[in-house]
């Protein structure tokens, strides 16, 4: 009997692939409970273990009807209409820290003819802004085990497009001082100044690898949890 | 005469159920059984798929719960807005049921008692 019944377990968990570990696991384990408790409950009524599974299999449904609710539950919970919570996430990161980097860009910004120093306030403004995206990356994953990076990419995709639109008359003058920047230190001074002009090269995929990363912590200790 | 629980309905009897007090997933389905008398048929594998959007939607909390003994088991409990949402669904339900007994009314049952 109990081969029949981890078969059945098998075939679902075999259709559940789009599901993260975690996830799959808690599912299969609930299934397995509900099975054997019907099961219990058809052997108290006199049937034999193989006929009290064969009637808890018909009652519960097909392996493949179970796996594709389950699936549609997990597609709904994944969808992009519910980013919004992960941009939600993704603004507190960087409401924390990316106000700094602005900061930070217009405190830079007013030196783009200058020599830049690397030092003081605007350096530290600038570090702490520059980890705005990984943290809002990470914001993100934390809240869409196992398809982090999409959430990410959509919810710091809208916040870019807000950002660069807002700073825009920031990089202009700091595109064109990247041209003409007569030393590395001031090259990459204008990198770092224009990180949000850069933020589609740099900002966003280190968002999503940290969105990819937490979202990975966060299946791991999940799975972690179920399994104990 | 057992009846097949249409898909629409099957969410406001869980939460129904839930509203009586904390559930699992076996559980549940056996209170819909025997409120119903063994009239209403649910395939039972498609309870989950109900809980997990109940729980998106924040209308039910589920949770892992150690028992005395055995394993850990998930434990379902609605919420609040879980129980606005059955005030809602209980009122248009009865809505329905005056309707189509106002048109039925005169019919005789299907099945004497």
């Amino acid at each position: 009997m109990q081969n029949r019944l981890d078969l059945y377990l098998m075939q679902v968990d075999e259709r559940l692939g789009t599901l993260p570990v975690w996830r799959r696991v808690e599912e299969i384990e609930e299934v397995r409970q509900h099975l054997q408790a019907l099961v219990d409950a058809y052997i108290e009524l006199g049937q034999s273990e193989e006929e009290a599974l064969t009637a808890a299999l018909a009652q519960f449904g097909s392996a493949p009807a179970t796996a594709r609710g389950l699936r549609r539950a997990w597609r709904r919970q994944t969808t992009l209409r519910d980013v919004r919570p992960c941009i939600e996430r993704a603004f507190n990161g960087f409401g924390r820290l990316g106000t700094a980097h602005v900061a930070a860009s217009l405190l830079l910004g007013c030196r783009v003819t200058e020599p830049v120093s690397l030092e003081g306030l605007p350096m530290l403004l600038l570090i702490l802004g520059s980890a705005a995206s990984l943290l809002a990356g990470w914001e993100v994953g934390k809240e869409a085990p196992g398809r982090g990076w999409i959430k990410a990419l959509s919810a710091c995709a809208s916040i870019f497009v807000t950002v660069q639109v807002l700073t825009l008359g920031v990089m202009l003058p700091g595109f064109w001082a990247l041209l003409t920047s007569p030393t590395w230190v001031e090259l990459a001074v204008q990198i770092l100044h224009n990180w949000f002009g850069f933020g589609w090269l740099v900002a966003l995929p280190s968002a999503c690898v940290a969105a990819t990363a937490a979202s990975a912590v966060e299946e791991w200790r999940r799975a972690e949890r179920a399994s104990t | 005469m057992k009846l097949d629980i249409q898909k629409a309905n099957t969410p406001t009897l869980v939460l129904a159920v839930l509203a009586d007090g904390p559930r699992h997933g076996y559980a549940i389905a056996r209170e819909i059984e025997r409120r119903s008398e063994r009239a209403l048929k649910l395939r039972e594998g498609a309870l989950y798929p109900i809980l997990r959007v109940l729980e998106q939607d924040g209308l039910v909390a589920g949770d892992w719960e150690l028992p005395g003994s055995g394993p850990a088991r998930k434990v379902y409990v609605i919420t609040e807005a879980g129980r606005g949402e059955l005030e809602r669904q209980a009122r248009a339900w009865r809505r329905f049921v005056k309707a189509i007994d106002g048109v039925m009314g005169g019919l005789p049952d299907a099945e004497p008692a």
